[in-house]
């Protein structure tokens, strides 16, 4: 308390105190005596009971609540200090009745409680320090650190406050320590007060009002000054009717009031000295900025009805009235409405009179108590809304003293708290123009009379117009503009009629849950006159649901009339009318009717380097109010024409009066959509920015998709004028305006009145498929072979095609470069196949089982075996060198059998690479010497065609090529002999038959395909009964196995694993060979070799012994279809090892030619095991039929002591277990890819 | 050059030539297509020469320009070559249809020997086949009876049409065809399966050839 009162209280003192406070009562010596104010002035019981009734006491009265209420309790305090003031005068109760039944207006009180403490500090100028001292808390003893800081915090915690008054010295947050400000080191030292001593106690209380306070008197203020001085000269029709019944107070009473009280606090004896014209320049400098800045925390024209209430007495209201009532809009109307309490007020303020000092000062220390959160949270809550909801529980405010945010002030509201440390640059340019000052938020706007120039903040008064945002300008211009002039300033609107005309509790705003805080007082002026509707950009933070019900009201008020400007703007920009949004409209309502050519744009007026807010300021100036909102309708119709949705969605044909159909619901776009429009040159973030950056590709960085599309377009709309309008009209009734970009396909119409389809929408998979077609058929042929139905060809963009077909071309080729998971799954198919061959796999991978099964595998073999020398085996070899790895193994084998036999394999082929590939598997055959030993061939001398073996021409035709094979009649006298006649190296061949079939008692086909497989089994085994074995791929075997089953096959080998099984089984029955001599005279006879070879022997255990005389059996078997023993083992039989190829030649002694007289005798127990097969059954002992036993005797031969031969199977198991490996590593690539496939499809069928 | 050395370089020829084909796992590239285009080319060039020097020139010799040729083998030689060069008309439109007549004689024999073939050679025998492969083993003659039939019950597309205008397949009719569906599955599953079998078994073949040849 004691730190309230010596806070400098200049600051916030209203204007009306200014310089009074700090006036030598020497200085105003024919100031008459104000009647001083005195225990027996202040608010007696009734006149407690009636601020009871409205709400502003509590039912304990003041004396007893004074204890418990903080001075945070603005309308209590605002009572209290309006009741100081009403003791003297009537007015002062107004403001109480005021203030004290307006929540929101209790903040502006609250902000002045401390100056409505200041009568204590004033009193310190004018009351005796005496008086302080003798009380029992006096200024030394009592704390208040809330109260300080709370009081610092009006300017300190402020920055734009502090701003404002760089001078002042902020308040300690000690209050001990709190310095003694200037302003009261030069007030005169107080003498020391007496109860007695009135004069002391109330040095001046007779202001005297200069001419510039009276010409700021409002309105209903004279009128309350007119009923308090001169009540009864005032004509009842000229007052209203609170003044009427203010007019009934008695004289004594006023009299009683007047007189010179003891309790009267002298800041108020000196706030009602009058000000004299003089007492600005004669008081110190300091002094006006304290001063100034208290008046920056109350509106001016509180301050100046403050001022008013104080200095009625000598106030010509009659010489004055007419300015007043100019000035009396800066008062709202309301406030006039609420002074109809005061009359019953004015009736109980006798009663107070018996209020000693002693009790108005625990009054005034109660009045400057910081309230607590519950009190303000209470205060919220309009206090007559209480009066009239609840009158008897307005119970006394809880009275613990809660924190102060000292920082905030109440008049701020809540939507701009936290602007301020907003960073001012990244704000739109209408709010970088607002000047939050304190002088901008609390002075009412003036307009200058037309300056010339912009008018530049720092030029400015502190309560010039631009204190207050030009939107708040628009805001409470309008109404002077429209309803102001038509409605006289002493006269109430309709509504404010209504509400005087009633309780207050029924005409009151309407459940106003804001909180007084958030309304701000400069937000009050609004009430003077509705505000226009519409105007939600202009309050860009303001939630909706922070708007008062009041404001509610306000915006529902129909919407003031405004004159169409007509004067265009200084930078002569013009807008269109389609660029202006239709909520512009409501808030520009005269921009409709104003030309467009007088309008500006914007963007023109940034253009020409003016600061756009300082041109609305002038036209603020020159035009007013309407110059201002037509500025902000083009700024904001810019936005709305950059809106790239605008521009998308609205027709250009249609007009504005449809626009505003379409668009209904835009006046509810926020200022933060508005300003989030792109600007030119701006490198904003936001959506709209980045996609008007977008659309401004420039053309030469389009892809070349893009620019072919936008040349067909361009064709497109060429065409235009052909176009259906069918279709355009269909498309305009769906989508008005977006039917030209929105058609996919568009019909045009030929002379002849024909629809076609000239360009067609396709898509990337379709294109694509166009591509492939066109690259596959040949663009040029079917450019060619284009034609209409005249005949006449049709024209096709070549170009155009051609680089359609580059584009997809290199699509694929990007394709097939970006597959990652091609390149991962080739790497580990090749690490497969390739680890075999470095890394042993036996344990991993089992080699195939070495057994000819004749249930799968066929008799081949028995075939082959039963072979004669001599006879000719008819091979198709039908696979060329891309299959030649898997197929080759097989053809080797059995051409090696083949030629083991003795048989000459006649080779032909439809494939002209498989011809060609034919020779040179036969070539290298031909020149395997392991070959060579076994059928008695030396080294130096291969096998020769036509002699060992024929390959034939290439057998053209196909399938024709086939057929006539199996009529070819070989014969020399023959006319032709067809394709059997000479060799592939155009060598007679000297084959000489009549049938083929009688030629050839075996055919194999070794096929790449299952095609090929048929083909022969229809052509030729179907043609001519020639048993028919098949040697296929793996790819091709499924095809080919029905063949086989079917019976038309004998037997049927694929792939590797059956070549490998092949190769296995003849290896293990070849006897182990030695190389022979190269003289060639001398060809060992092999018992493999020659047409008396029957078969292979091993032995029982598998090894074949070396050199050692094998039993022969007769081929005469196969000449006779007798079944003969098959190559294929008993189960028990394993391949005998091969000799190593370094075992070094054996030294047995070779006998001579001479020597070889040994008679090989055909063993009647033979040692192959019967075949499971029953078909393949070899009988233990095979006989020829006549019964006999044949004594083969062998040729006597050369025995050539040579090296031990071995077969070149270099990598030959290694294959396997690659081929194996590799297959394992596939089958878990693709089980891996089918769950990956599966799980995808899943996830899809979820999403979906 | 000795045919040694021929053999040697051949080798590294193809040692290279295989580097480049599989050079297409990192990606299609030049080195890639030229491999392909020189197998293709040498290929398409060798048969050009198979045909030249295995097929005309052979029946040119022993028709029109053997020694002293007889009327009948100048008649057996002209037939065939007149017909080809009619072939020679397809590339010119204005006079394609002359080279209809040959199109249509190589198509009207090619086509009758195939079908020929066909009905005697595989239609039939497997008829017969399958027929022989049920009394011979009931269940697996069951299995192929109904692999076959309802396999090709799937390629039908007879339907009947509903009083409500709705043509469907009858439930037998879509029963078999899926069932046929699933041997279709399985049939080329197989395929693929050998496919991939023969490819790796022909990469194997091309590792150990590199290493052959890199190795010795």
């Amino acid at each position: 308390m004691t730190d309230d009162r010596q806070t400098p209280q200049g600051d916030q003192l209203p204007d009306w105190l200014k310089g009074r406070i700090h006036e030598q009562p020497g200085e105003t010596p024919a100031r008459p005596e104000p009647p001083g104010p005195s225990p027996a002035d202040l608010p007696d019981q009734d006149e407690l009971d009636f601020l009871r009734d409205v709400g502003g006491v509590p039912p304990g009265g003041v004396r007893e609540e004074s204890s418990s209420r903080l001075p945070g309790a603005a309308v209590d305090d605002a009572d209290l200090w309006a009741r100081d003031d009403t003791v003297e005068e009537p007015e002062a109760i107004t403001l109480r009745g005021m203030t004290g039944e307006l929540p929101w207006l209790d903040d502006v009180v609250h902000d002045k409680a401390p100056a409505a403490q200041e009568p204590a500090d004033d009193d310190i100028g004018g009351i005796p320090a005496g008086l302080f001292e003798d009380e029992p808390s006096g200024f030394e003893d009592a704390a208040l650190p809330a109260d300080s800081g709370r009081l610092r915090g009006l300017t300190g915690a402020l920055p734009w406050l502090d701003d404002q008054s760089p001078g002042e010295e902020q308040p300690p947050e000690d209050a001990g320590e709190m310095p003694e400000p200037d302003w009261l080191d030069q007030a005169p030292t107080p003498p020391s007060f007496d109860e007695d001593d009135e004069e002391l106690a109330v040095p001046e209380l007779e202001p005297e009002p200069s001419a510039e306070e009276a010409e700021d008197l409002p309105d209903w203020l004279d009128q309350a000054d007119e009923a308090f001085e001169e009540p009864e000269a005032q004509p009842g029709e000229e007052l209203p009717d609170w003044l009427d019944s203010m007019g009934a107070l008695d004289d004594e009473d006023i009299e009683a009031a007047l007189e010179p009280g003891e309790a009267v606090p002298d800041w108020l004896a000196a706030s009602d000295e009058p000000e004299s014209e003089e007492a600005p320049d004669e008081q110190p400098d300091e002094e006006p900025v304290a001063s100034e800045a208290a008046a920056e925390s109350v509106p001016d024209w509180l301050s100046e009805a403050d001022e008013l209430e104080e200095e009625p007495a000598d106030f010509d209201f009659e010489e004055e009235e007419e300015p007043v009532l100019e000035e009396a809009a800066a008062a709202p109307d309301w406030l006039d409405a609420e002074a109809v309490d005061l009359p019953d007020e004015i009736l109980h303020e006798d009663e107070e009179e018996e209020l000693t000092y002693d009790e108005w000062q625990e009054q005034q220390e109660e009045a400057v108590r910081e309230p607590s959160e519950e009190e303000l949270l209470a205060d919220e809550v309009p206090d007559w809304f209480d009066a009239i909801e609840e009158p008897g529980e307005a119970g006394p405010v809880p009275a613990e003293a809660a924190p102060v945010d000292e920082g905030e002030p109440e008049f701020v509201p809540d939507w701009f708290l936290g602007l301020e440390e907003q960073d001012t640059s990244e704000a739109p340019d209408w709010f970088s123009k607002i000047e939050f000052s304190a002088d901008a938020m609390t002075a009412q706007p003036v307009i200058p009379e037309a300056p010339a120039e912009p008018v530049q903040p720092a030029e400015v008064p502190a309560a010039a117009e631009q204190e207050a945002p030009d939107w708040l300008t628009d805001i409470e211009e309008p109404a002077p503009a429209a309803e102001a002039p038509a409605v006289p300033a002493d006269e109430v609107p309709d509504w404010f009629a209504d509400m005087a005309g009633e309780p207050p509790a029924v005409e009151a705003p309407v459940a106003p849950a804001a909180p007084a805080e958030e309304v701000p007082d400069w937000m009050a002026e609004i009430e003077e006159t509705p505000p226009p509707t519409g105007e939600p950009p202009v309050v860009p933070a303001a939630p909706a649901e922070e708007v008062p019900d009041w404001m509610a009201e306000i915006e529902e008020a129909p919407p003031p009339v405004v004159e169409p400007t007509t004067e265009p703007i200084a930078t002569g920009a013009d807008l269109e009318p389609g660029e202006a949004p239709d909520w512009l409209d409501d808030l520009a309502p005269d921009l409709a009717g104003a030309p467009p050519e007088e309008v500006l744009k914007p963007d023109d007026i940034l253009e020409g380097g003016e600061d756009f807010m300082s041109v609305i300021d002038v036209e603020l100036a020159e035009d007013g109010l309407l110059a201002r909102r037509a500025q902000e309708a083009e700024l904001l119709a810019a936005a709305g024409a950059d809106f790239d949705l605008d521009e998308l969605l609205v027709d250009s044909d249609v007009p504005l009066e449809e626009e505003e159909v379409e668009i209904e619901g835009a006046e509810e776009i926020p200022d933060w959509l508005a300003a989030a429009r792109p600007v030119e040159g701006e490198e904003g973030v936001s959506a709209v920015n980045i996609a008007r950056r977008r659309d401004e590709i420039p053309l030469d960085e389009l892809t070349d998709r893009l620019q072919t599309l936008r040349e067909r377009t361009r064709e497109a709309r060429d065409a235009e004028p052909k176009e259906m309008a069918v279709e355009r009209s269909s498309a305009a009734e769906v989508l008005p305006g977006a039917g030209d970009s929105l058609s996919a396909i568009a019909l045009f119409e030929e002379p002849g009145g024909r629809q076609v389809m000239l360009d067609v929408t396709l898509d990337k998979a379709q294109e694509s498929r166009v591509s492939t077609l066109a690259s596959l058929l040949g663009l040029d042929a079917l450019s060619e072979a284009a034609v209409d139905e005249d005949g006449q060809p049709i024209p096709v963009d070549e170009a155009r095609e051609a680089a359609r077909i580059r584009e997809a071309a290199q699509r694929a080729r990007a394709r097939s470069r970006r597959k990652p998971g091609r390149i991962l799954v080739s790497l580990l198919l090749a690490l497969a196949v390739v680890l075999p061959f470095f890394v042993d796999l036996s344990l991993l991978v089992d080699l195939p089982e070495a057994v000819l099964r004749p249930e799968v595998h066929g008799t081949i073999d028995v075939e082959i075996q039963n072979l004669s020398p001599g006879d000719m085996v008819l091979v198709g070899f039908e696979y060329g060198p891309t299959v030649a790895g898997e197929l080759d193994p097989l053809a080797e084998v059995l051409l090696t059998h083949i030629l083991l036999r003795g048989a000459k394999p006649v080779v032909v082929s439809t494939n002209p690479a498989g011809v060609l590939h034919a020779r040179e598997v036969l070539a290298r055959l031909a020149e395997d010497e392991f070959l060579l030993a076994h059928i008695g061939h030396p080294a130096n001398a291969p096998l020769t065609m036509p002699e060992d073996y024929v390959i034939l021409p290439y057998l053209p035709g196909g399938v024709v090529g086939l057929r006539s094979l199996t009529a070819t009649s070989v014969d020399v006298n023959a006319l032709d002999r067809g394709i059997f006649a000479v060799d592939l190296e155009g060598n007679p061949t000297g084959l000489d038959f009549r049938l083929l079939q009688m030629a050839f008692p075996l055919a194999l086909t070794i096929a790449e395909t299952g095609e090929d497989v048929r083909l022969w089994v229809e052509q030729v085994h179907e043609a001519v009964d020639i048993p028919i074995g098949a040697a296929v791929t793996g790819a091709a075997e499924p095809i080919a196995r029905p063949y086989f089953d079917s019976g038309q096959l004998i037997g049927l080998l694929a792939g590797y694993r059956d070549a490998y099984i092949y190769d296995t089984v003849l290896l293990a029955a070849l006897p182990p060979v030695r190389s022979l001599p190269e003289d060639g005279r001398v060809r060992p006879r092999n018992p493999f070799a020659g047409g008396d070879s029957a078969g292979l022997v091993p032995s029982e255990d598998g090894d074949v012994p070396a050199a050692t005389p094998v039993p022969v059996q007769l081929a005469q078997g196969l000449m006779t279809n007798t079944p003969m023993p098959s190559l294929t083992p008993s189960p028990t039989w394993t391949p005998s090892p091969m000799p190593s190829a370094t075992e070094s030649p054996t030294e047995t002694p070779v006998p001579s030619d001479q020597d070889l007289t040994a008679t090989a005798l055909a063993s009647g127990t033979p040692s192959v095991a019967p075949s499971a097969t029953p078909r393949e059954f070899i009988t233990a002992t095979p006989v020829p039929e006549d019964g006999e036993v044949i004594e083969a005797t062998p040729t006597p031969t050369r025995v050539f002591n040579g090296e031990l031969l071995e077969p070149d199977r270099t990598y030959r198991d290694e294959r396997w277990y690659s081929t194996m490996l590799g297959a394992l590593v596939a089958t878990a690539l693709i089980g891996l890819g089918g769950i990956v496939n599966i799980v995808q499809w899943i996830r899809r069928r979820q999403d979906q | 050059m000795t045919p040694e050395t021929l053999d040697v370089l051949g080798g590294w020829v193809g040692f290279i030539l295989t580097l480049l084909i599989f050079s297409y796992l990192l990606a299609d590239n030049f080195l890639y297509r030229l491999a392909v285009y020189v197998f293709v080319g040498v290929a398409a060039a060798y048969s050009a020469v198979v045909a030249v020097e295995g097929v005309l020139l052979p029946w040119l010799r022993g028709t029109l320009l053997a020694s002293s040729p007889q009327m009948g083998q100048i008649v057996f030689g002209v037939i065939p070559l007149l017909v080809g060069l009619l072939l020679f008309f397809k590339s010119v439109p204005q006079l394609a249809f002359v080279g209809n007549l040959g199109m249509g004689f190589l198509i009207g024999i090619g086509t009758a020997v195939a079908l020929v073939g066909t009905i005697s050679g595989t239609l039939l025998p497997l008829t017969y086949s399958t027929g022989i492969t049920l009394a011979e083993d009931v269940i697996n003659g069951v299995v192929i009876i109904l692999g076959t039939i309802t396999t090709l019950l799937y390629f039908q597309y007879l339907s009947v049409r509903r009083p409500d205008g709705e043509v469907v397949r009858p439930w037998p009719l879509r029963i078999a065809a899926t069932v046929g569906q699933v041997f279709l599955i399985m049939t080329f599953a197989s395929l693929y399966a050998g496919a991939i079998l023969s490819s790796l078994t022909i990469v194997s073949e091309r590792v150990a050839f590199l290493l052959a040849q890199v190795l010795g």
